[in-house]
């Protein structure tokens, strides 16, 4: 490679974002940011796919995204009403927010997401001890022995393979909605941070003492094992912020 | 407005007061929800929903593109629609949709597992509120609104109960002023209204006031203590 030829920093990823998606994200900066505040009214849909220079359909598209999201709602022939999202705002609002268009993250955004995680995962893990069937526990069985048997020098990953079969073994289906948000906003992110996040995760004896928690149905070790599995890394960020 | 499912999802055989769009995505979700298609399912192309419902493509599209932000369905290569296994796939804000349509069964599923999560949430809140307070990060009119807010909820039955807890709970997450909290207490509410019977597990039971008490007082054990009686009621 020539010393003049870009390096990797030179350029930054250009997200490829479809139009419906670039109206989206302004209408939701100026939402997010009360520019068009709660309780008023969004232009019509010709006029905002007219100021935008794109079809109605794309503006149709963007607003449905704002009301799945909870930012909006929309009104039988009176047009679209801009929401408190502090109220209505449901957890597609993170999902859009959380992760910018390079894969970077934001931080405090970030912090809450991983708070919410341990709660989430403990608690999962203290069920999964009570109620886990049989095959639940062949898995979770299978895939520490996948994990064992990786080489020492394997990249960290946040092992989301073993979380939701752990998530799924608890019974609590609120919490593998919970988990699969958390992972639909780990998929976005880079492999890097996602293995910054993910420091500490290879405590395979952690992981070991939790199946076997699970497999004798001992719910205070289960949740006190997956605590120091997800714990430290909110205890580092917390500490830094 | 959904008529009862048979095992042949019938489609828009009534336009209701709701938009098409609306009504038409309101019968594909009931018969995904209640399980007249299964997981892995094709449903119907648009072109056969629209000669089936009358509706146009456009209006067929847009109940689609629904049910797809819902995480209720999946495209496939070639441009059709999947049901997906919404339990394995969808996130959170899938619920108030799926509580909607849900048979007493899966309502039921959906409101213990959820009187659950409150349950943990709270028990968090309750320990970090307590811990600002004993640093002192907490304004004092804050901590007094709280207790308000407490006592009346306490002391309030029916309908306004539920209000009134509704406030309460908000201005607990106001205070904690953390967004992922903030955004799933929202969805649980959500969740809540769109159950056909509202719930008596979304109810906590009366003893905020102790639990404000706790948090007034710096002590995050008594606070827990507190918010495990609150819902113990319930769970």
């Amino acid at each position: 490679m020539s010393s003049d030829a870009p390096t990797r920093r030179d350029v930054t990823p250009v997200a490829r974002v479809s139009v419906a998606d670039a109206v989206h994200d302004q209408l939701r900066q100026a939402i997010l940011s009360g520019a068009e505040p709660a309780g008023s009214r969004l232009p019509s849909e010709r006029a905002l796919a007219a100021s935008a220079g794109v079809n109605r359909q794309a503006v149709r598209e963007a607003v449905q995204r704002l009301r799945q999201a909870g930012l909006v709602e929309v009104q039988q022939g009176d047009g679209v009403r801009v929401l408190d999202w502090r109220r209505t705002g449901t957890i597609g609002l993170l999902l859009d927010s959380a992760v910018r268009p390079d894969g970077s993250l934001d931080p405090e955004l970030i912090l809450s997401l991983l708070q919410l995680r341990v709660v989430v995962l403990v608690d999962a893990a203290r069920l999964a001890a009570r109620h886990a069937p049989p095959e639940a526990i062949a898995e979770l069985r299978d895939l520490l022995r996948e994990m064992r048997a990786e080489p020492p020098d394997a990249p960290v990953t946040p092992r989301f393979a073993y979380w939701e079969a752990l998530v799924r073994a608890s019974g609590n289906v609120a919490y593998r909605l919970a988990f699969n948000t958390q992972f639909a906003i780990a998929s976005k992110v880079s492999t890097e941070t996602l293995q910054f996040l993910a420091a500490g995760a290879r405590l395979d004896e952690h992981y070991a003492a939790l199946t076997e928690a699970v497999a004798h149905g001992d719910d205070r070790t289960a949740a006190t094992e997956a605590h120091a599995i997800v714990g430290p890394i909110v205890e580092l960020l917390e500490g830094a912020s | 407005m959904s008529e009862p499912s048979t095992s042949e999802p019938r489609l828009l055989h009534r336009v209701a007061r709701t938009s098409v769009p609306d009504a038409l995505y309101a019968q594909l979700r009931d018969a995904i929800v209640t399980g007249a298609y299964q997981p892995g399912d094709a449903l119907p192309t648009e072109r056969e929903l629209s000669a089936s419902s009358g509706a146009n493509r456009l209006a067929v599209r847009e109940a689609m593109q629904r049910l797809r932000q819902t995480g209720l369905v999946e495209i496939v290569h070639g441009g059709g629609s999947r049901v997906t296994d919404w339990r394995a796939t969808a996130d959170l804000s899938v619920l108030p949709d799926v509580v909607a349509a849900a048979d007493a069964a899966v309502q039921q599923e959906l409101t213990t597992s959820l009187a659950r999560f409150r349950l943990v949430m709270a028990v968090e809140l309750g320990v970090r509120l307590a811990r600002r307070v004993a640093a002192g990060t907490i304004p004092a009119a804050d901590l007094a609104q709280l207790q308000q807010l407490a006592a009346t909820a306490d002391a309030a039955t029916g309908a306004a109960a539920v209000q009134l807890g509704d406030q309460f709970w908000d201005a607990v997450y106001d205070v904690l002023d953390d967004i992922s909290y903030r955004l799933v207490n929202n969805t649980i509410r959500l969740t809540r209204q769109s159950a056909s019977t509202p719930p008596a597990r979304f109810e906590s039971g009366a003893g905020r006031a102790a639990m404000v008490a706790a948090i007034v007082a710096g002590d995050p054990a008594a606070a827990t203590d507190a918010v495990l009686r609150m819902f113990d009621a319930v769970l």
